[in-house]
């Protein structure tokens, strides 16, 4: 019997899967909506894509397994490195895949700089709410409260609205959607790859880490895929909710979105001026 | 030919366009910066990028980046930015990036005298990231040597696809000489070998030749990774004979090809001189003063500081009764004539950093009589 | 009208995380037997599929396809 293949796999390098992520690991379902966009595009060959990931679980998505060319760099360097390959050659087109932890926390300093700039790179941070790759251990988006091994008596300190801080700078497109707002996320992917096609854009997934986060709340990750449902909701009816409540919720959507010059538009300009 | 009157510093970014340098990131720093001023002027009419990273963590990660694309890519900067640079100079080592990554240097530790010249990082460039890592490390003496070296530091990282060091210091970069300036046709210039459908991009049989690189987006789907790895270029972080196999094919790519890149310069005859002086860098420019009418000692300038040819310097210094050695530090290049003179041989340091003074001809005159 | 699903499961991909069988809006899924080449148990259809897509966009192991019977 011939049987029938999930879209996902012709993106992929099949002889390294399954992958390395756990069981129910939500990393897969953000490759499917990535995946399942170029798809509706009707972009099938990733050759003109460049994927560069820092170090942790989430900077594994593209090296191995995404079948493009990929640069696995140091932890929280992806965005330079990003940046260098997108202006050597503006033909690219250079996505960065990383966890909070890469992105927010080491590579907190490139985020918000290359925001500034308005850097030609779509970036998608996977907030999974730890290091997760290192065992569990808090990172700046841990809620306050929770126990992990670097936070035994609970988390003292307040975790970071990563979009929202994106959302304030220079960025063309920023917006967060959950792991289980599928078609959301999938769009958002969509508009960034086909639409809005310049300056930088910024993509956070909120999806808690199976083994260190939804496993130590005992629940499945199919259960807390169902929760998520429910706790996600479109920030402008976050902020109508009352102070107690909101801290329940999950404030998604799109937070900014232009298509303004982007660095590299910006750059030419000033080649131009200079052959004048 | 154009004769030009220039900084080391200047010299340098001169030199590095001639050498088809098209991409460089920085972050200002004394006394480099002057690099970094002219390569933001330079490079746009020469058609390249030059962007002002937010530190220079990003400066070496963007060069690593822009490498791959395909341009030959360069960062300056001194101590401090150095200090910061050494993770990804370790990726470039271990993921093969042809780079060129200049230290001017100036006295340490940490912010130590950022105008003063010194020769303090010389083991920093050998030795200063984690891990078993080789590259190629050259250091020039004067503005004209600058020019010159760094087109060839360029040809090197290309040749061997390895990031190269260039070590410069404070009197150099901003020291002003004559310098000539090549025209294109008069510059011998060499780039990194190109894929084929079938070779490993990251394995050769014979270590000293180092993989073929592609541009990416050429459809090799190429796996770059600074984690161990197979000649495909997949991820093995478990198992023993891969990452053995690559750190040891690593390595011989830099020793095994020490012929070429090995630089010296001599003056003097070894078979009749009964002292040596052996120096690198500015202090050499006193050194050459100092032994001016004296037959009996031998010059030995390392223009490679790394891989060092230590059989060859064995065998210069096989007669001599006293060794010199300057440094704008308190002692490093030291060792390594320690490591290869017999004992009852005399070595003797001459040592000054701070403030901006250098080594005086005298000085290593009067240790020459010991 | 009338539409009918095929659900193909790739049982060498599935790791048997269950998110299929608990996120299907019909209950159609359960976690089958374990599969002796990789040791997770695989989802099996035992009810009526109305071909939502979810089991398969959820899927973080590309394991688990629907598509339309023609
Ligand atoms: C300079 C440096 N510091 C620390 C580490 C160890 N380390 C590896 S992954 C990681 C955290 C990864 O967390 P995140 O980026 O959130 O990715 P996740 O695994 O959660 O997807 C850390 C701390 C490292 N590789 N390099
Ligand atoms: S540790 Fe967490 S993020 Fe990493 S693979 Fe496992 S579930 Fe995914
Ligand atoms: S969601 Fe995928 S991996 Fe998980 S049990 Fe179902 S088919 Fe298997
Ligand atoms: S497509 Fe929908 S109804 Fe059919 S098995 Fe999957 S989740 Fe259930
Ligand atoms: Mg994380």
């Amino acid at each position: 019997m011939i049987k029938h293949e999930h879209l996902s796999l012709k993106y992929m390098r099949r002889e390294v899967l399954p992958t390395a992520f756990c069981p129910g690991c939500y990393n897969g379902i953000v490759m499917n909506a990535l995946f399942q966009a170029f798809e509706e595009l009707g972009i099938y060959d990733l050759r003109k894509y460049v994927f560069v990931s820092g170090i942790g679980c989430s900077s594994w998505i593209p090296s191995p397994y995404i079948k493009a060319d990929s640069l696995h760099t140091l932890h929280g360097r992806a965005i330079p490195v990003a940046t260098g390959v997108k202006l050597a050659n503006p033909e690219l087109e250079v996505i960065v895949i990383g966890g909070d932890g890469d992105l927010a926390s080491i590579g907190g300093n490139h985020l918000l700089h290359a925001a500034r700039r308005n850097m030609d790179l779509v970036v998608i941070m996977i907030n999974n709410l730890v290091y997760g790759m290192t065992r569990g251990q808090a990172a700046p988006t841990t809620p306050k409260g929770m126990v992990t091994p670097t936070t035994p008596y609970g988390n003292p300190e307040e975790p970071m609205d990563v979009a929202r801080l994106i959302a304030n700078t220079n960025a063309n497109y920023v917006a967060r959607w959950c792991v289980s707002q599928y078609l959301f996320l999938k769009n958002s992917f969509k508009k960034v790859l086909g639409e809005i096609k310049r300056g930088f854009r910024f993509i956070e997934v909120y999806a808690p880490c199976t083994t260190f986060v939804i496993r130590r709340e005992n629940k499945t990750p199919g259960q807390k895929l169902k929760e998520l449902m429910n706790t996600c909701i479109g920030y402008e009816k976050w902020e109508k909710l009352p102070a107690e409540e909101r801290t329940k919720h999950i404030p998604t959507g799109v937070f900014r979105e232009e298509d303004k010059p982007g660095f590299l538009d910006n750059y030419k300009q000033l080649i131009a001026r200079l052959k004048r | 030919m154009k004769r030009m009157f220039l900084s080391g510093n200047e010299a340098v970014a001169y030199g590095a366009i001639d050498a088809g340098c098209r991409f460089y990131a920085g972050y200002p720093i004394t006394p480099s910066s002057e690099i970094m001023h002219m390569m933001a002027k330079l490079l746009p009419e020469a058609g390249g990028v030059f962007i002002q990273a937010e530190d220079e963590l990003a400066a070496i990660n963007m060069i690593i980046g822009a490498s791959w694309a395909g341009l030959k890519s360069m960062a300056a900067t001194s101590g401090p930015g150095f200090s910061l640079m050494q993770e990804g100079i370790g990726y470039a080592v271990m993921t093969e990036t042809p780079l060129v990554i200049v230290d001017v240097m100036r006295a340490g530790p940490a912010t130590g005298q950022a105008t003063k010249a010194a020769q303090g990082d010389l083991m920093q460039t050998r030795w200063g990231r984690h891990g078993d890592q080789y590259l190629v490390v050259l250091a020039p003496e004067s503005p004209q040597e600058a020019y010159d070296l760094i087109i060839e530091a360029f040809n090197i990282s290309e040749s061997l696809r390895t990031p190269v060091v260039f070590l410069m210091d404070e009197f150099i970069g901003h020291g002003r000489e004559v310098v000539f300036r090549k025209e294109p046709g008069e510059i011998k210039l060499v780039e990194r070998r190109r894929s084929s459908d079938h070779e490993p991009l990251f394995g050769s049989d014979d270590p000293r030749i180092p993989p073929p690189m592609p541009r990416l987006g050429e459809g090799y789907y190429v796996l770059v990774t600074g984690s161990t790895h197979n000649e495909y270029g997949y991820r093995d972080v478990h198992s023993f004979e891969t990452h053995y196999k690559l750190v040891r094919r690593l390595k011989e790519k830099i020793w095994g090809n020490i012929d070429k890149v090995f630089k010296y310069e001599v003056i003097g005859d070894p078979g009749r001189a009964e002292k040596a002086i052996v120096c690198f860098g500015s202090t050499c420019r006193s050194a050459k003063e100092a032994v001016m009418g004296l037959d009996n000692v031998l010059l030995i300038r390392l223009i490679t500081l790394w891989p060092l040819n230590y059989d060859l310097l064995r065998e210069l210094l096989s007669n001599v009764r006293l060794v010199v050695v300057p440094e704008l530090s308190l002692g490093q290049l030291i060792y390594d004539v320690q490591q290869v003179i017999d004992s009852g041989i005399k070595v003797v340091g001459v040592n000054k950093v701070g403030g901006g003074v250098p080594i005086y001809p005298s000085e290593i005159k009067k240790a020459l009589e010991v | 009208m009338g539409k009918t699903y095929v659900v193909d499961v790739n049982g060498l991909l599935c790791k048997g995380c269950g998110i299929c069988s608990e996120i299907c809006p019909r209950k159609a899924l359960v976690m089958d037997s374990v599969n002796p080449a990789t040791g997770y148990p695989n989802p099996k259809l035992v009810g009526e599929c109305i071909g939502c897509k979810l089991c398969m966009w959820f899927c973080p192991d590309q394991a688990i396809v629907v598509v339309e019977k023609r």
